[in-house]
């Protein structure tokens, strides 16, 4: 029988260029949550680096082939943010899983993000190659999860994927900058992301986490405000927006089944007949 | 606290850490968003103040010019900081007693504030003096990139592809 996973989400305001800083950081945090019971611990995008590199992004940038930078404590897994360069010079902003095993950690997972927000005041596309692999899912403690990067949450087709592949956590590490303040200490800004995660949920019956920073980088100030939304499409936790507030919460085994067996979307889904759909829309594949 | 205080003069302390600097000068003393700086930073930071950027420089060199004022006039020559370069002159005189909007001041802040459209300008200003506004706005906003400004809004300052 699955076990609840215990999730922490640490929302931080890494240290822009100062990897060391940040990793200090990471480890501090690690060493207060308990490895008993297991628990996934949730950092925000770009975390080992600050999130504004641009022209050190490649400098700062960890090789594909490298150990994990972090070690969490035996039973921890830890998702963390950095830039990842490729054996071919491609750098990506990664979402790495990192597992403790007692002598330091080993990679579970890695997503690169797809869609990379270049409009507005982001500018991500010059400095990042945008990943054409979507979300698979790995084994966290019993548990199916899936990685997103920040504005992969707004494109559907992502989540759906994750959702394919049977998972029960999405879990987004994210840089949303904090808009239109309200004079509550709430971000206007982060409130379309609360509503687009709880419709996330909702169609897929999942539990959707959102790591959000906090703090200032180049005239950015981020928003904070981490949440998590279970698979019934409620909101369960959320943070205020400054830095070093976080969420420590069990999830409940049971809930993912409970919502699927209320709402049988996931269950009629049709993956097939998407299939067929995008055959015709997008002709033979070319790639 | 005032979470727009919050923001602003952490932008201030992140210009002081990249400089690795230890004060701040302050232009345009007088103007509403110059008393504002004043009071928000000289409690925790050291601030001169002047008319004008000076040729060396030790301080991180701020222009409290609010948004309207930037895209209006253009900024202070040699100002780093434009720590309210993404506050419409309207929320500024809100924290500021005794300095009214002048006509043009108000006209903008309902444009903008309340996502009108340039059009709206008319109503308030009159055509004549609307087109002169609307005109000054178009030619400085897309040449106008000032190096640090908070990004409050969607559309900072240098990013506004609205105008």
């Amino acid at each position: 029988m699955k076990r609840s996973l215990h999730l922490v989400v640490a929302q931080t305001a890494p240290a822009r260029g100062d990897p060391i800083a940040n990793l200090d950081e990471i480890a501090a945090i690690l060493g207060r949550v308990s490895p008993t019971p297991p628990s996934l611990v949730a950092f925000p995008e770009l975390s080992l680096t600050g999130y504004d590199l641009r022209m050190r992004t490649a400098e700062l940038a960890y090789r594909t082939g490298d150990p994990p930078p972090v070690r969490p404590r035996a039973g921890q897994i830890a998702v963390v943010g950095f830039p990842e360069i490729s054996a071919d010079g491609r750098v990506f902003n990664t979402a790495g899983a990192v597992r403790g095993d007692g002598d330091g950690g080993r990679w579970l997972h890695r997503h690169r993000k797809c869609f990379l927000p270049t409009y507005g005041t982001f500018d991500e596309g010059r400095f990042f190659a945008p990943s054409r692999v979507g979300p698979r899912v790995f084994d966290a403690q019993g548990w199916s999860v899936a990685l997103l990067v920040c504005e992969d949450l707004w494109h559907p087709s992502l989540t759906y994927l994750a959702a394919l592949q049977g998972a029960d956590v999405i879990v987004a590490p994210t840089a949303v900058p904090g808009r239109r303040p309200d004079g509550d200490g709430v971000f206007t800004s982060m409130r379309r992301w609360v509503d687009m995660a709880r419709a996330l949920a909702t169609f897929h019956q999942v539990w959707v986490v959102v790591a959000n920073r906090a703090g200032v980088e180049g005239g950015l100030t981020f928003a904070g405000g981490s949440f998590v939304v279970g698979p019934g499409g409620d909101v369960v936790a959320r943070l205020g927006p400054t830095a070093g507030e976080s969420i420590d919460l069990d999830l409940d085994p049971e809930a993912v089944t409970r919502a699927r067996a209320r709402f049988s979307h996931l269950r009629d889904e049709e993956g097939a007949l998407l299939r067929r759909e995008l055959d015709r829309i997008l002709g033979p594949d070319d790639d | 606290m005032d979470q727009l205080r919050t923001i602003v003069t952490e932008v201030v302390r992140e210009a002081l850490r990249e400089r690795d600097a230890a004060s701040v000068l302050l232009l345009r003393p007088g103007s509403p968003g110059h008393d504002l700086m004043l009071e928000w930073l000289r409690a925790d930071i050291p601030v001169e103040v002047a008319r004008r950027a000076p040729a060396e420089r030790c301080a991180v060199v701020l222009d409290p010019a609010p948004k309207d004022v930037l895209l209006l006039h253009g900024p202070v020559p040699g100002a780093e900081v434009f720590p309210l370069g993404d506050v419409w002159s309207s929320r500024v005189r809100d924290r500021a007693a005794d300095a009214p909007l002048s006509r043009t001041e108000a006209a903008l802040a309902a444009v903008f504030e309340e996502a009108l459209g340039l059009d709206a300008l008319a109503d308030r200003l009159g055509e004549a003096e609307a087109r002169a506004v609307r005109a000054r706005l178009l030619a400085t906003a897309p040449l106008l990139r000032p190096p640090l400004v908070p990004k409050l809004t969607e559309w900072t300052i240098g990013i506004d592809p609205g105008l």
